[in-house]
């Protein structure tokens, strides 16, 4: 099945007379890996969490595949195949990793609302589980409580657990923050890997990372588009680096 | 090998509890008769049924990080429903323990939906305003039904003989034994289902639970009606073990104490709610004593005017409990106690408020209502 496109329509967010997203206008192809960046404050998780129905819209429409998504619960657009992992982690502190892989299939499954202890059905994707932890490198750490787990990995459990809703539209949000070198690389692969199939949408601050692994970027600032388009032309787009760097910077 | 040992013991322990009513043996100072007593039987029933109880609300407190402050409404709903169709309709008991936890089922399921549309505080008001509402309608006494201040006494002659009588305490007892079990059993396996996992999740992070495709609100309402039918079924077996219902059953002084007996042993461990049950049931019964002993009459008045309220030194009990064991009696081990309580759980907070990049981010939380701060730092 191919996966959807996502388009954004006018969208605004309103914050009780601050404007975070401005008419916001996107438009992503299927398939494609979409980055979006911006300074700090330039609305990229609130747009974000438009996207995910944490925060409901001001004004605007959004699409999944033409299916306008606008004013449904985080819950609901979960369930139509839209996963997202978070800037600030949010894992549950001492469930154990394999187990908190477990819970995202069975969310899947539909049996996550089994009251009965059925070992049979944990079991089997106890399997699955293992096999989704060994794509981000995380096998080893199985049975660690989840919040003992070094920054790094609980970025990477994070991905492992968007990965097991086995989303068609997949929103990361900074999946490399706070990383170190060899971690980045690994995420970087990881994402390369399993963007495959699936629609992508990326806020990154690290700007290496977008340009291996970008199909379009979009540069937002104070809540609006400032310019869209392959890594390069955006890199070097007079706007751009007058946002970044603050106008009036002579060179 | 720790493992089966792990699993025999409560078998161990209920086995035990079960052949307490043949057991002649006297604990001095503990109980004032032998085990198998009928004054005995009584205290022990209660802690039973209050062990329960205790468990249907961590279920909500512990497991699910719900303070909800009306649960006593239920356990209300189980004692006066069930004396009432006893009393005045004369149904069978059992009949009457269906349709009674049945009602507390539909009772929370109404309530819940409307509480729930809050979280934290807001929602510990909201439950508190749901209970005041039962107690106050007990006490009103509306067509002299309910009995008013002095309660409804259970009418003996309505009831399975089996049940009446002193000489059959010890039935009232392994009914409340029974009753402690099942809520335990069922609670143990919610604990191990994928639901239960969900219900940790909640507790810990509510958008993450919502981002996996549950809907939050529909997984709470779910407990709460479990809770209130458990907390039903529990004033039923109240009722008959205490003889009947009485305004005490609905007081938010009961919510209070379920609170602390929960606490106490320790919310969301497995065994916690039923430690705290049982002594807190224990110290409020027997305290009342503690004012008539010789040792404390030769205090002098400022400390044995405290120390003849029982609540007062079950207060004290409660701080110095959770001054040194901040995770309840279940999680009390020797080296925590030289600790002094430091080891509190704050790793969630700490890691929230280390980013701060995004300006947007303060401003999203307090828009998106920061539903996560609320019962954790209890």
């Amino acid at each position: 099945m191919a996966p959807p496109g996502l388009t954004v329509r006018g969208l605004v967010r309103d914050f009780r007379g601050f404007r975070a997203v401005d008419g916001v206008d996107l438009h992503i192809p299927a398939g494609t890996l979409h980055a979006l960046v911006g300074p700090n404050g330039a609305g990229k998780t609130t747009l974000f969490h438009l996207l995910s129905g944490f925060l409901p819209a001001s004004a605007g429409r959004i699409l999944v595949g033409g299916r306008d998504i606008t004013g449904l619960r985080p819950d609901q657009i979960a369930r139509l195949g839209v996963a997202r992992s978070f800037q600030i982690t949010n894992l549950f502190g001492p469930v154990s990793v394999v187990d908190h892989v477990v819970l995202a299939l069975a969310a899947r499954a539909g049996v996550g609302w089994r009251f009965w202890r059925s070992t049979a059905a944990l079991t089997s994707f106890r399997s699955r589980a293992m096999e989704t932890l060994a794509a981000v490198d995380l096998q080893d750490h199985a049975g660690t409580p989840a919040d003992s787990l070094p920054y790094g990995r609980k970025r990477a459990l994070e991905l492992a657990l968007a990965l097991a809703l086995d989303p068609v539209v997949l929103l990361l949000d900074e999946p490399t923050a706070g990383m170190g070198a060899e971690d980045i690389d690994r995420t970087v692969d990881l994402i390369a890997r399993v963007r495959e199939g699936r629609t992508v949408v990326m806020v990154e601050h690290n700007m290496n990372v977008v340009a291996k692994l970008a199909d379009r970027v979009t540069v937002l600032a104070s809540g609006r588009v400032l310019a869209e388009g392959g890594y390069r032309e955006v890199r070097s787009d007079p706007r751009v680096v007058d946002a970044y760097l603050g106008a009036g910077h002579g060179h | 090998m720790k493992r089966w040992w792990r699993r025999l013991t409560p078998v161990a322990v209920a086995v035990l509890a079960a052949i307490i009513p043949y057991s002649t043996v006297r604990i001095p100072g503990a109980f004032p008769d032998p085990l198998n007593a009928p004054g005995t039987l009584q205290i022990l029933a209660l802690c039973l049924v209050f062990a329960g109880i205790a468990m249907s609300y961590d279920l909500l407190f512990g497991r699910t990080g719900l303070l909800s402050f009306g649960h006593a409404l239920y356990v209300g709903i189980g004692a006066y429903g069930a004396t009432l169709m006893v009393n005045q309709w004369h149904l069978p008991l059992w009949t009457s323990a269906v349709i009674v936890i049945a009602v507390s089922a539909v009772v929370s399921l109404l309530l819940g939906s409307v509480a729930l549309r809050t979280t934290g505080v807001a929602f510990a008001m909201v439950t508190l305003a749901f209970a005041e509402v039962g107690s106050i309608l007990v006490a009103r006494d509306p067509g002299g039904v309910t009995g008013g201040e002095e309660g409804l006494a259970l009418d003996g002659s309505r009831l399975p003989a089996a049940l009446v009588g002193v000489t059959n305490t010890a039935n009232l007892y392994w009914l409340a034994l029974g009753f402690a079990v099942v809520a335990i059993v069922v609670v143990h396996r919610i604990d191990a289902s994928p639901y239960g996992r969900v219900l940790t999740g909640l507790r810990d992070d509510e958008r993450r639970v919502a981002v996996l495709g549950f809907s939050p609100f529909r997984v709470k309402l779910v407990t709460l009606v479990l809770s209130g039918a458990l907390a039903g079924a529990g004033g039923v077996v109240y009722a008959l073990v205490v003889g009947g219902a009485s305004p005490r059953a609905t007081a938010s002084d009961l919510t209070l104490s379920l609170l602390v007996m929960v606490v106490l042993g320790g919310a969301g461990t497995r065994w916690g709610p039923v430690l705290g049950a049982v002594a807190y049931t224990y110290l409020n019964q027997r305290l009342t004593g503690v004012g008539g002993l010789r040792a404390v009459d030769s205090l002098p008045a400022v400390l044995r005017n405290p120390l003849s309220q029982p609540q007062f030194v079950i207060g004290a009990v409660f701080i110095l409990a959770v001054f040194f064991a901040p995770k309840g009696l279940s999680g009390l081990r020797w080296p925590d106690l030289k600790r002094r309580g430091r080891a509190r759980a704050t790793a969630v907070h700490v890691e929230k408020d280390q980013a701060g990049r995004d300006g947007e981010r303060s401003s999203v939380l307090a828009a998106a209502g920061d539903s996560t701060s609320d019962v954790s730092t209890l």
